[in-house]
């Protein structure tokens, strides 16, 4: 089981988005939602699963979206056995994933 | 047929009768072509949405994108419909847009999924989505008077009172009917429009005299050197409209070239002898160099600020042509224009017809014809601040000569343009810069250099031990790229000259800047570009950061601002720079070298063309229909029900198969008719075809095999995600524009049960951004003859059903994948 975590400052992210071509760069169209907590956590969720599986890849092999009741979840090539948990306090925003 | 066209609207009805490719659309993975009738048809739905929205004539429409088709269908859709547009760049900051929405009062906003995060509480359609919006009936023309607006452009920044410009259909079509003529272009031309269509160049030149005189309109969806190059290739250009520093990118790419290398420098040398040969003899000296542009190129124009004479000269030197001109977005925007026949002047051209022009006393430059605006939205005062008898001025300052070409000789504006063509404006600079600790007071102004203008600030410190760097980074922090200042100096005195009223007199201090530069040195000046890029992004001031550096280590760059390293030098040098050439023991020489000499990665794997080459289908034939589907034929009693369902169909579609066996594609084969059984490619993982160098030799050769038959018999590509990487969707994509299909297991591996395993929702992101039918088909039998755990096949029945083909356009992924699994399952048990 392999695992990652991050931490990021929301406004960071918030800064980066004000940028469309950066913001494209990171997001797909799918992951683009109005709420910048959301989208913070996304970016957190993205650099926990470069942590897990060891490797840095393209910002969008990995999308983070969320179930009709808000739980979060990836679409990555090993989808079936990764887990995420996103959380946000403050100008903070953080993500765990698990990849059995 | 020109002289007709008195409106839009005219244009958008001149389109049903037109043959060609109205607007070709490269995103960077695909290629979408729409023909005139389609963008017709487009349009006038697009109309009927609008009024579905409660839209009527009059009513204020705001568009906020990149370049896309969808961006050309809304707007013209709201000219259809009466309404007007309000164009505002994609790079605005959202509180620039906030204020453009709430003066000019728009009641809709039509913006990129990427703006999402901005501008919530207005009424919002979602640009990327546009087209699945459109299953509505056409809306019915309506009558159009050439004096009703058709667009509020704004060009003020965001602190003082927006300004918007207000044109109608007579403004514009004036300057239409003039570029078209003085360029003399017609359907047979092709443009790359690379400048926004948010700017009013880009929209009379880039956008809608190109569709008035029926040629071809390219947009790029990533502003890149691959991306462009790539558009020259596939596409036949024959005009490229950019900004300056598109322009300058290229020359800076092309010069690179020239030094590395002995062809390049025999080149170099060979200019000099060519210098005063006519073009033709040129371009067949440096073919080399026009070859990547492709053959059909006629010119360039350069719009959106002054281009430097540095880059009309290397230009010129190639053979190549770029015209320049002069406009100002009051004037739709077009004044004076060169022709072709006098390319690479000194001059910003002569007028186009109807436009007339006159230097007054002060030396400003007035101007008078149709297409000049007539009003500031809400705001006479200033409107009549702008016209003086009639004559409309600039701002500019100018010279005619005797056959009427017009020298711009400065300015007397306060607005700072880049190269970039982005206005700069001193009222929104200053106040963030007096709000830094240590600066008493602040004037920011223009000071030119090699490629144009540099936003310079001039500071009046209140802490004599101020640091230039500090006040210049920190200022930077709260302000957006394109407005970030590149050099700053401390005032001599201890006040700014002033007028009575206590207004800055910036021309003055301007002057004093550009004659203290020719002595010494600025106290904080970017020494090498991309330093002061790292600068930017690290906050380490520049004296600081050294040849040794290391990026993440010495200089704190974490993944966000990685991010925004990549963005910036993409930008400055308009080469494809990728993330990946930063490691973490990249270090700032390393960069310097990357981007000196445009290094390309050597990725872990380059995705095959040769699969996919026509005469391929020779080696399908062999192996699948000869070997594959005869040793089906020997194990496997077929049957196939629905074929029906793919009657009229056409082009390539994505195939979504449950698997089971390595059986199942010659099974499929056998199933697909004619014209999709050679034509289709498909995805394997890549463990499947690689084996690491521990393995023995034959082994790895086995392997090296297999991958060579797929590759040449089912044009098997590997790859351990067929999802939403962008080398993935490039891959794909190119598959789709070749006119292949895409033959995808949604389970990414074979069952080991009667049952299906559940569907990857990588698929659905596939099928979202190919945006192609996609066509599910349900197979059983394949577990009894050759289940995964079995050595050998056995005999036996097996059936495949196909589906009808599904388009889905703005479901969610979790909803597609849940209707294509539905469909399968369904498929299966028929």
């Amino acid at each position: 089981m392999n695992i990652g975590i991050d931490i990021v400052r929301i406004s960071r992210v918030e800064e980066m988005l004000r940028d469309p071509v950066r913001a494209g760069e990171v997001f797909a169209p799918e992951e683009m939602t109005a709420d910048i907590q959301t989208m913070a956590g996304r970016f957190a969720a993205k650099e926990a699963y470069f942590k897990a599986v060891g490797e840095k890849r393209d910002w969008k092999s990995v999308l983070v979206l969320k179930h009709e009741g808000g739980m979060p979840y990836l679409v990555c090539p090993e989808e079936n056995r990764a887990k995420v948990s996103i959380s946000h306090d403050g100008d903070y925003a953080t993500a765990i994933v698990l990849i059995e | 047929m020109k002289t007709e066209l008195r409106t839009i609207t005219d244009i958008i009805g001149s389109f049903d009768a037109r043959r060609g490719t109205a607007i070709i659309y490269k995103n960077g993975f695909r290629t979408f072509r729409y023909s005139y009738p389609q963008l017709a048809s487009l349009v006038r739905k697009c109309a009927s949405l609008y009024n579905k929205h409660g839209i009527h004539a009059g009513d204020k429409i705001a568009l906020w994108g990149p370049n896309r088709p969808e961006w050309v269908i809304a707007h013209l859709g709201a000219v259809y419909c009466g309404a007007v547009a309000v164009p505002i760049d994609i790079q605005a900051l959202p509180e620039a847009a906030a204020k453009i929405v709430q003066h000019s009062e728009a009641r809709l906003i039509v913006k990129s999924a990427s703006r999402k995060p901005y501008l919530t509480d207005v009424p919002t359609l979602i640009m990327d989505d546009l087209e699945f919006d459109l299953d509505l009936p056409e809306a019915a023309p309506r009558e159009t008077r050439e004096d009703e607006p058709v667009d509020i452009v704004y060009t003020s920044g965001t602190t003082g009172d927006p300004k918007g410009v207000v044109l109608t259909h007579g403004n514009i079509m004036s300057n239409v009917r003039g570029i078209i003529e003085h360029l003399r272009v017609d359907e047979r031309d092709s443009i790359l429009s690379l400048l926004p269509i948010s700017h009013m160049l880009g929209k009379t030149c880039g956008v809608l005299a190109p569709l008035a005189s029926g040629m071809s309109v390219v947009f790029l969806g990533t502003m890149t050197a691959g991306a462009m190059f790539a558009a020259f290739r596939q596409e036949r250009i024959t005009i490229v409209l950019a900004v300056p520093r598109i322009l300058q990118g290229i020359r800076s790419g092309v010069g690179s070239k020239l030094q590395s290398g002995g062809i390049g420098r025999m080149l170099s040398r060979l200019s000099v002898l060519t210098a005063g040969a006519p073009r033709a003899v040129k371009k067949i000296c440096f073919f080399l160099i026009h070859r990547p542009f492709g053959f059909s190129l006629r010119f360039f124009v350069s719009g959106g600020a002054a281009i430097d004479a540095a880059t009309v000269d290397f230009a010129n030197r190639f053979g190549f042509k770029i015209l320049q001109g002069y406009g100002l977005t009051e004037c739709s925007p077009i004044l004076t224009a060169e022709r072709e026949s006098e390319a690479g002047g000194k001059s910003s051209g002569v007028v186009i017809r109807d436009v007339k022009l006159r230097i007054a006393q002060d030396g400003e430059i007035l101007a008078r014809g149709p297409n000049i605006f007539t009003e500031y939205y809400k705001d006479p005062e200033r409107t009549a601040e702008t016209f003086r008898e009639g004559w409309f001025l600039t701002g500019d300052f100018g010279e005619l000569d005797a056959g009427g070409h017009l020298f711009i000789k400065g300015r007397k504006k306060e607005t700072i343009v880049t190269p970039a063509g982005v206005n700069v404006y001193p009222d929104d600079v200053e106040p963030v810069l007096n709000a830094v600790h240590g600066v008493k007071e602040s004037c920011v102004v223009g000071i030119p250099r090699e490629d144009g203008e540099e936003v310079h600030a001039v500071v009046i410190p209140s802490d004599p031990s101020a640091s230039a760097t500090d006040i210049m980074h920190t200022a930077n922090g709260h302000l957006n790229s394109s407005q970030h200042i590149q050099s700053l100096s401390f005032w001599a005195g201890p006040e700014f000259p002033k007028t009575t009223t206590l207004k800055i007199k910036r021309g003055q201090v301007r002057e004093s800047v550009r004659e203290a530069r020719k002595g010494h040195v600025a106290a904080a000046v970017a020494p090498s570009k991309l330093r002061s890029l790292i600068s930017q992004v690290t906050r380490v001031p520049v004296e600081e950061i050294a040849e040794n550096s290391r990026l993440y280590a010495d200089l704190k760059l974490d993944s966000i601002g990685r991010i925004e390293l990549s963005s910036l030098i993409t930008q400055e040098y308009f080469f494809d720079f990728e993330e990946d050439h930063i490691t973490e023991t990249t270090t700032v020489a390393d960069l310097e070298r990357v981007v000196a000499s445009r290094a390309k990665l050597n990725s872990y794997f380059n995705f095959p063309g040769w699969p996919h080459w026509r005469i391929m289908v020779v080696a399908r034939f062999l192996g699948m229909e000869l070997l594959q589907a005869n040793i089906a034929r020997f194990f496997v009693r077929e049957t196939v029900r629905g074929k029906e369902n793919l009657r009229g169909l056409h082009g390539p579609v994505i195939f979504a198969v449950n698997h089971v066996s390595f059986g199942d594609h010659a099974v499929i084969f056998r199933a697909l008719p004619f014209r999709y059984r050679y034509m289709f490619a498909s995805p394997a993982f890549a463990e499947f075809f690689f084996l690491d160098k521990s393995r023995p030799f034959w082994e790895r050769a086995w392997k090296k095999f297999t991958y060579f038959y797929g590759a040449a018999t089912m044009a098997l590509f590997p790859t351990s995600e067929v999802y939403s990487s962008k080398r993935a969707l490039e891959h794909t994509g190119g598959i789709i524009d070749n006119g292949e299909s895409i033959l995808i297991f949604p389970e990414a591996e074979r069952t080991r049960t009667h049952e299906m395993l559940p569907f990857r929702k990588g698929t659905a992101i596939l099928l979202k951004n190919l945006r192609v039918p996609v066509v599910p088909i349900g197979h059983r039998g394949m577990e009894y003859i050759y289940p995964r755990d079995a050595a050998f096949p056995r005999f036996g029945k097996a059936t495949v059903n196909i589906g009808k083909p599904i388009t889905f356009g703005k479901e969610s992924i979790e909803e597609i994948t849940a209707r294509l699994e539905t469909e399968v399952e369904k498929l299966r048990h028929l």
